[in-house]
């Protein structure tokens, strides 16, 4: 198992100008980021922003054009150096159909330099951790997009690496695994790096210490998730009846709160603007109080999708669809 | 690629999981089966107008055996055989001369110094398994490269590693399924036609099995470069033949408007192949040696073509 490590201020990834080019598609444009260690950092983007590329550049498996990769202060390429510190579960990358996956995965361990009988203990316990030891002796063909995505992150957990990429980790996962991964995750923090990109921005927003936020293949927004979502803060609430249009006017006149979305009441959300000083503990304790005094229960209240704000306004939710995300 | 990257262990394991795999997969035995449908057809084929003329000489009474019949072969095959073996273009007379007794000496050697029908066999098989060895070559790394499947190795192992212990378990199977091939194909021709001395077709067998070893080798060679080069497995084994076939073609059609022209067989083995059949054994050497050349130089473009493409 992964053991505890002091947390380090050194960058575990560390990207610096990258660039790619697909034929007439520029996927990456001068890229940079840097992954500080043990921390869970985030990669978000729309559709063909170059979140696959970007990981498929920092694992090797695609050349950049220009620019520099550093993991663990190595250059990926050098892949006995990284051997066992650096895994991945890329995306869409297929299991062999016909060969049993127990085979396939004592194979990859006994390239990570495992001897046969300790790699078909820890394949089979992995197998079970993710619940797939019925399927040890069948080939790929057999599981489902979720149980291949469910083998796929068990081979990335083998062992202890030092940097874990997982490319999309939870997309086309039952709720139930999605949230076997999300505490997987959790485990790891301070144990190991772990670089995740997701559409899921509420998930992104639970694991995640850091984010950066690509769109047509640049960074456009890198930090703190603290920080970037302190510009735009929200809470959701459900009220015990709609609100009349001056009631909500009176919430709107309120110290701090810069909106409210009104639009599937009695499902409210209330946008907090946020400059220096900003006490944002108060001004909701200004909103609950001015509701209560209007005669309105809150019946359900948690802090909204900021970062979902965040990301729709740095990206102008483009969404644009190009190949290879 | 630098070898200085390659692993003992690791190429090892590749090469022991390919080698399943293959097999697992069903490319090494569609491999298997076409070379054995190849192989025991040609000599069918080479078997069955000896049998035919046996059968109507004891139809019609007629007292020749089957060392008659293998002369009516023999000479049906020699101007054949003299054409494969001879060489294509000689201006010098006295040159013309030594050629012309050196192509007498191989086509005896190879029609009475040994199993002459064997020797038959052999010859087509010369033109018939280069086309065969992209069966087993094509899907080396294509298909994988398609599906990113290789993408789980690639963080564990150096792709030199990969390269070359799955090139290793392409030529390994290749050459068990040649050895059965022609083996299979010996002891066919010495149940059918035992005239033949065991101890004769056993030699020829082995002279045989080296022969097409050495001429398949480069073959498997360039098809693990081309499927090194692709992303789809379909696509890999169409341009492996159309490769193959293509400058043995090109070689023939570009010689009867110009034939100096002749010499693109040498692009790949086509040129030089059948002298591994050569009754003078240093030309069976160098030979062999010109196919483990072309086989590495084919090995070293694959091995660089999968190092710096995108996987």
């Amino acid at each position: 198992m992964i053991s505890e490590a002091p947390i380090d201020v050194t960058s575990a990834l560390r990207v610096q100008g990258i660039s790619k080019t697909f034929g007439p598609v520029r996927a990456l444009d001068e890229v940079s980021f840097d992954v500080p260690t043990h921390s869970v950092f985030g990669l978000l983007g729309p559709n063909g922003a170059g979140k696959t590329t970007l990981f498929s550049i920092v694992a090797n498996f695609l050349k950049a054009d220009s620019g520099r990769v550093e993991v663990l202060g190595q250059d990926p390429a050098r892949v006995s150096e990284l051997r066992g510190r650096l895994t991945i579960l890329p995306q869409d990358a297929a299991f062999q159909r016909n060969t049993p996956i127990m085979e396939q995965l004592v194979f990859f361990r006994m390239l990570d330099g495992e001897t046969r009988d300790s790699a078909e203990t820890e394949v089979r316990r992995s197998l079970e951790r993710v619940g797939l030891e019925d399927y040890a002796k069948r080939g790929a063909r057999a599981l489902s997009h979720g149980m291949a995505k469910r083998l796929g992150i068990a081979q990335a957990f083998f062992g202890s690496p030092e940097v874990i990429l997982l490319d999309e980790p939870t997309a086309g996962l039952d709720p139930a695994s999605a949230r076997q991964i999300r505490d997987l995750v959790q485990e790891l923090r301070r144990k190991a790096t772990v670089v995740i990109s997701s559409h899921n921005l509420a998930e992104i927003q639970e694991l995640c210490d850091r984010v950066a936020i690509l769109d047509r293949g640049r960074v456009v927004a890198d930090g703190p998730v603290a920080e970037l979502t302190a510009a735009s803060r929200e809470l959701d609430l459900r009220l015990s009846r709609r609100l009349e249009a001056a009631e909500v006017d009176r919430v709107k006149e309120l110290p701090g709160v810069a909106f409210v979305k009104t639009d599937n009441a009695p499902d409210y959300a209330i946008g907090f603007a946020s400059s220096e000083g900003n006490d944002w503990d108060g001004a909701v304790a200004g909103v609950l109080r001015e509701l209560l005094d209007l005669g309105v229960v809150p019946r359900r209240l948690h802090e909204g999708q900021s970062l979902e704000r965040h990301f729709l306004a740095v990206t102008g939710s483009s969404g644009t669809e190009r190949p290879d995300g | 690629m630098s070898l200085a990257h390659v692993q003992a262990r690791h190429v090892r394991l590749v090469f022991g999981y390919s080698l399943r795999h293959a097999l697992r997969s069903g490319s090494g035995l569609v491999f298997l089966m076409l070379a054995f449908f190849t192989g025991l057809t040609v000599a069918q084929l080479i078997v069955s107008p000896f049998e035919s003329f046996v059968v109507r000489n004891q139809d019609a009474g007629l007292t020749a055996g089957p060392e008659a019949a293998e002369r009516m072969l023999v000479g049906m095959a020699r101007p054949l055989i003299e054409w494969a073996v001879s060489p294509r273009e000689i201006d010098d007379p006295e040159a013309q001369s030594i050629a012309r007794e050196q192509t007498d000496r191989w086509v005896t050697y190879l029609l009475e110094e040994r199993p002459a029908i064997f020797s038959a066999v052999l010859l087509v098989l010369m033109y018939t398994t280069p086309f065969l060895a992209p069966v087993a070559g094509f899907n080396q790394t294509s298909g994988d490269i398609g599906s990113r499947g290789l993408r789980y190795l690639l963080l564990r192992t150096e792709r030199a590693n990969i390269y070359y212990g799955r090139l290793l378990a392409t030529m390994a199977l290749t050459v068990v399924v040649q050895v059965l091939v022609v083996t299979t194909i010996a002891v066919y021709l010495g149940l059918r036609l035992p005239f033949y001395g065991g101890m004769d077709l056993f030699l020829w067998c082995l002279q045989g099995l080296l022969a097409v070893t050495f001429w398949s080798v480069p073959y498997v060679a360039l098809s693990a470069w081309i499927s090194a080069s692709q992303d789809s497995a379909l696509a890999s084994l169409v341009i492996c033949n159309a490769a193959i076939g293509g400058v043995l073609l090109g070689a023939w059609a570009a010689a009867a408007a110009w034939a100096p022209a002749y010499r693109l067989e040498y692009l790949l083995p086509w040129g030089v192949q059948h002298d591994l059949l050569s009754p003078d054994w240093s030309a069976v050497g160098l030979t062999a040696a010109a196919c483990l050349l072309y086989a590495l130089a084919f090995t070293w473009l694959g091995a660089r073509r999968f190092e710096s493409r995108d996987l």
